[in-house]
């Protein structure tokens, strides 16, 4: 079985077992809907000057019910020891990592683009023919949380402060990311002429690049004892 | 033929630190192909570090461990190929039935598997693939009982027909009849020529199953003989000192 094939495998599996259980995907998307609506009221007095609050408020939701998932992803690992039975797979110890980082990924996304919709809709943003632009940074800025929340999330698995330790351990290696990623969107929501949202889209996937390999090349080191 | 070969499981000088704690001292130890070698030992005596070094779940301090001449170390994914391993963990998700568990699991180890050659395995484990039965595989994992729950465990640890089969504490929490039922596998295990490397600290179900009996204590292998050569009796005064060695 090809390195891909494992990956993919493993990722249908997590998707299946969260489609399955809505164990991550009910808490993230309560999540998202509860801090979007706060943020709503909270500047509905500022009209259209709201907007300017936009891209932080969006991005706060983002990384913190992106949180929520990856506090959950490895805990299906946790029991019945079925971590160590994906590591007993004839395969390099990337696969896991690629694997429960696609997985993760994959639900991560779906509440974030579910969030990003009503989030345009409650926040009126005239972004619609750009729509598509914001998801694109949206996933660029999740396949970097999810990839450095997947290591964590191995590192702090089976310890009893997992869910307190693992935003204090993912966020500040993710606040580049989250910075270029609300400031492109910034951009976006202003409508500024090419205002350099390529420079900040590229930061960004240099970032995910350069963690998704540092995620893969150390978590051999993270899960074998 | 080299030695290396002749014994499915070499380990040689395996010594495993976690910080200040030794848990392996300078072990050596070798199972021929096709024995069925029972590691006795009391909790903390290292049999589970063991386990996990030679599958290569954790990385030995010092020393080799080979499997079929496989080194744990630089031909670890050779070595998981080879190894199946079955453990007071089931490594089973609970959201899902034993067949998917089991599909799972063989896409993960690049086994291809039919629906048909599932239920047949499920079925030599004694679990009846089809519902309403006592030993019912369609529900999901999470409502099985501990002896349903290990002997899915079972039929995921041959899926991939492995050549050396390393049991750790496998009777953990089985009533007596799981236990009986667990025994009957591994006789048919030893039947079809594995090797087989059992931890357990009870006595009575380890000797039934054994060709090789060894006692572990404090990381250290401390007796070793064939099942053949040493009366019960003896061996159990054996065991209570090494266990009271161990507890001073």
């Amino acid at each position: 079985m090809s390195w891909l094939s494992a990956v993919l495998c493993l990722a249908v599996k997590d998707v299946r077992h969260e489609l399955r259980t809505r164990e991550a995907l009910a808490s993230m998307f309560v999540f998202s809907l509860l801090v979007i609506v706060l943020f709503h009221f909270g500047f509905s007095d500022l009209g259209a000057g709201a907007t300017a609050f936009a891209p932080g408020a969006l991005w706060v939701t983002f990384t913190f019910s992106a949180m929520i998932g990856l506090s959950r992803s490895f805990a299906v690992e946790e029991l019945n020891g079925c971590l160590r039975g994906l590591l007993l797979c004839p395969h390099d110890r990337s696969v896991v990592f690629a694997g429960k980082m696609l997985g993760a990924t994959a639900s991560i996304a779906a509440v974030s683009t579910v969030a990003l919709v009503l989030f345009v809709i409650l926040f009126n943003l005239p972004v619609l023919s750009q729509l598509w632009l914001l998801w694109l940074v949206m996933l660029l800025g999740v396949v970097g949380i999810a990839s450095v929340g997947t290591v964590f999330s191995a590192i702090t698995t089976g310890t009893r402060m997992r869910q307190t330790l693992l935003p204090v351990l993912v966020l500040p290696v993710i606040l580049p990311l989250v910075v270029f990623g609300m400031q492109v969107t910034a951009r976006i929501i202003d409508s500024t002429p090419g205002g350099g949202i390529g420079g900040g889209m590229l930061g960004m996937v240099l970032f995910d690049v350069i963690l998704t390999t540092v995620g893969m090349l150390t978590f051999e080191h993270v899960v074998v004892e | 033929m080299s030695d290396a070969v002749r014994h499915a499981i070499e380990a040689r000088n395996l010594t495993r630190r976690f910080g200040r704690h030794v848990a392996l001292c300078d072990l050596t130890l070798a199972v021929g192909e096709g024995r069925c070698t029972v590691l006795f030992g009391p909790n903390g005596a290292g049999k589970t570090t063991l386990i996990k070094v030679l599958s290569t779940l954790a990385v030995p301090t010092e020393g080799t461990a080979l499997v079929c001449g496989a080194d744990v170390r630089t031909q670890a994914v050779e070595v998981r190929r080879l190894v199946g391993v079955l453990s007071h963990e089931s490594f089973l998700y609970e959201s899902m039935t034993a067949a998917e568990n089991l599909r799972f699991c063989a896409r993960m180890h690049g086994v291809r598997i039919s629906r048909e050659e599932i239920d047949a395995l499920l079925d030599s484990v004694g679990m009846l693939a089809k519902p309403g039965g006592p030993a019912s595989a369609a529900g999901s994992v999470g409502t099985m009982s501990r002896g349903m729950t290990q002997r899915v465990a079972l039929a995921r640890c041959l899926l991939h027909d492995p050549k050396v089969i390393l049991l750790d504490e496998p009777y953990s929490g089985l009533d007596p009849d799981g236990a009986e039922i667990l025994t009957r596998q591994i006789h048919k295990l030893r039947e079809s020529g594995r090797t087989m490397l059992i931890t357990t600290h009870q006595l009575s179900v380890g000797l039934e199953v054994a060709d090789d009996v060894a006692i572990l204590s404090r990381g250290r292998l401390c007796y070793r003989a064939d099942r053949n050569e040493v009366r019960t009796g003896d061996f159990r005064q054996e065991y209570a000192r090494a266990v009271a060695g161990a507890t001073v």
